[in-house]
């Protein structure tokens, strides 16, 4: 005797999804939370603005990149504070693993970010400003990110609204360390609008 | 923003190791599977354009530019491109299989990324595989179904993530071993035998295999 559980007499029987597609090139999709990643990837136009993954080390800050421009395929390892140049106005440190590709095409380079792939993650992020003078971090916030099928889109509004209070509060931007202030900052959103010059107001 | 004033002073290694996976001394680890922490990534090859003939040398895990990629849904089989600069998504639950690539349907609880890359320079065009790393009830599944009818011929499953290929080629050895197992019990149709996605196990019988489905 097998148990073939709850069968729904009215409706068919639910059946897995079937892949879907993210291509490189549509720059309108902007995150996408589906199934067990939060999925954003960027194209960065020859002579544009690059999409640049950029790592804390302690006080310092470096670009995972090779100087040759080839491809790379990285992991941004669980408790690294990791920033995007041209996407995110902050920098961001997940409790889960994500993996970052960058890579040459046609028309400048392609990157991806997809975060997740185990159980519950990622469950919470800490969003923080990097002195620029000097590497202290300025005002970590750490935001719990939940579950369910828009929590990443939630975490990405609350990550909104802790950048729309660093702006607008001269005071967190000021360094503890050095003494120097942050400018304003990009306001990040789902759908990749480009970068604010830095110090423009919102 | 700029950071110029706080760059790291040295090369990158310094600060973090094995930093970049295609780096020439780290990509072979991914030839199979690499567990990377969260996820496992995996990195094939397009060495060749077809099917390398049994005893030509050939990586252990690769893939033929002539492929396709199917998944099993409710409305049956469906063909899934492979674009270049595109990320294709496998969702968790979902049969899925590459011709000339591994002669089963794998079934596991963990969505698949997969993104192909042109060649660049003088490395070849590539596929790269990330997914979670199974962990607690996850499991690994390798199956048969009639290619006429898509009834289930046979079935074996694993849930030891790192016992991954011993168990797939065990599965293919089992189905193999008895002729029943590809006779369909609905409508009678003689499937081909199964074959491992590591070709360097392959007996000339499932060599041939390879190069029919």
């Amino acid at each position: 005797m097998v148990s073939k559980g709850f069968i729904q007499t009215d409706k068919p029987i639910p059946g897995p999804e079937l892949s879907f597609v993210r291509m490189f090139n549509d720059s309108e999709a902007g995150w996408q939370q589906r199934g067990q990643y939060s999925i954003w990837t960027g194209e960065s136009k020859e002579g544009g603005q690059r999409f640049r993954l950029l790592e804390r080390f302690g006080n310092r800050v470096g670009a995972i990149e090779h100087e040759d421009g080839r491809s790379v395929l990285h992991k941004v390892s669980a408790g690294t504070s990791f920033t995007i140049e041209g996407l995110l106005g902050f920098w961001l440190k997940f409790d889960c693993d994500a993996m970052w590709l960058d890579t040459p095409c046609p028309s400048g380079r392609y990157s991806l970010l997809a975060v997740g792939g185990t159980g519950g993650k990622p469950g919470q992020a800490v969003v923080d400003w990097v002195c620029p003078k000097c590497g202290e971090s300025l005002d970590p916030q750490t935001i719990s990110i939940g579950s369910g099928p828009r929590a990443f889109k939630r975490f990405l509004s609350e990550a909104e609204g802790v950048t729309a209070t660093f702006n607008s509060d001269a005071d967190l931007r000021a360094c503890r360390n050095c003494g120097s202030v942050h400018p304003a900052t990009t306001i990040t959103n789902a759908r990749n609008e480009p970068e604010r010059l830095h110090g423009e107001r919102n | 923003m700029d950071y110029s004033n706080i760059y790291i002073d040295g090369p990158l290694d310094e600060y973090v190791a094995d930093w970049d996976y295609f780096d020439d001394a780290l990509v072979k680890q991914f030839f199979t599977f690499r567990d990377v922490g969260d996820n496992v990534v995996g990195i094939r090859m397009i060495e060749r354009e077809k099917v390398a003939e049994y005893g030509q040398t050939a990586q252990p895990v690769s893939l033929p530019a002539v492929r396709k990629n199917y998944e099993l849904g409710q409305n049956g089989v469906v063909e899934v491109p492979r674009i270049p600069f595109s990320a294709h998504v496998t969702r968790a639950g979902t049969p899925h299989r590459t011709q000339h690539a591994f002669g089963y349907w794998h079934i596991n609880d963990k969505d698949e990324i997969i993104i192909p890359l042109p060649p660049e320079g003088d490395t070849p065009p590539r596929i790269i595989i990330i997914m979670g790393k199974p962990a607690g009830d996850g499991s690994d599944r390798f199956a048969w179904y009639c290619e006429k009818c898509l009834t289930l011929l046979f079935m074996r499953e694993s849930d030891d993530f790192n016992k991954f290929w011993a168990a797939e080629l065990d599965a293919v050895r089992a189905y193999n071993a008895d002729p029943q197992h590809q006779i369909c019990p609905s409508c009678g149709h003689q499937n081909p035998l199964g074959y491992s996605g590591m070709q360097s196990s392959d007996s000339p019988e499932e060599r041939a295999a390879r190069f029919v489905w």
